[in-house]
């Protein structure tokens, strides 16, 4: 129902647009604003005027495009949860000190139970190792 | 029988009609709506285009370039937009889109 109502819609348009416009062909403008003269192509043309006086414009228009592509990226950028990438200058950065405790203890002998090493009372805790 | 500028207008004209359908019709898809908003802006281009070779006139051509940007800048964000719906609700039916009880 509705396209048929839309069909109908464009029929009409169609057929005043039709009707309007018929006996007007194409008066070309002689001195009409920004027209440049008929042996330059088209595209030539469109060129010319894009790049001398719609120059700003079309920074602007460059600056637009440039938000857009931003806010489209920053919009859709997520950190995957399950990711196992690893930071690269993290891993550089890793100090012995930081996966390596050394302690102190006595010599033992073969066949002797050793006896519990002295960990010194507070005197450099073994940090928690990363990773 | 050459083609004049109702020949145009009319096309721009169904172009048109056919978003303004589209989007009445359509009460499913989030993407198909936003179809319909560029095939409405592609109907104005039309004219626009249309216009610009009846009166000889360069200026519509260029206007033409930048209803393009910003209906491709609309368009960018619009689809991230989407995407990040999606990742909310993990649905674009439009009638399940009432969060806001407006």
């Amino acid at each position: 129902m509705a396209a048929s109502l839309g069909a109908l819609i464009a029929l009409e348009m169609a057929a005043v647009l039709m009707s309007g416009f018929r006996t007007s062909e194409a008066p070309k403008v002689a001195a009409a604003v920004g027209q440049i003269g008929p042996q330059i192509s088209n595209s030539k043309a469109l060129g010319i005027l894009l790049y001398t006086e719609y120059l700003m414009p079309i920074q602007v228009a460059a600056a637009i495009l440039l938000v857009a592509m931003i806010a489209a990226i920053a919009l859709t950028l997520r950190q995957r949860k399950d990711s196992k990438a690893i930071s690269a200058s993290e891993q550089v950065n890793v100090l012995p000190s930081d996966r390596l405790v050394v302690m102190k203890m006595d010599a033992v002998k073969v066949g002797e139970a050793p006896k519990a090493p002295e960990v010194p009372a507070d005197a450099d805790a073994p940090k928690e190792t990363k990773q | 029988m050459t083609l004049t500028l109702g020949h145009f207008l009319s096309l721009g004209a169904m172009l048109f009609a056919l978003s303004v359908i589209g989007i009445f019709l359509n009460r499913k898809n989030l993407i198909v709506l936003l179809m319909a908003i560029e095939l409405m802006l592609l109907a104005v281009n039309m004219n626009f285009v249309a216009f610009s070779h009846y009166l000889g006139d360069m200026h519509g051509q260029v206007f033409v370039f930048f209803i393009l940007t910003v209906a491709a800048a609309e368009s960018a964000i619009g689809l991230a937009i989407l995407v990040l719906l999606f990742r909310n609700m993990s649905s674009i039916n439009v009638d399940e889109l009432d969060s806001l009880k407006g």
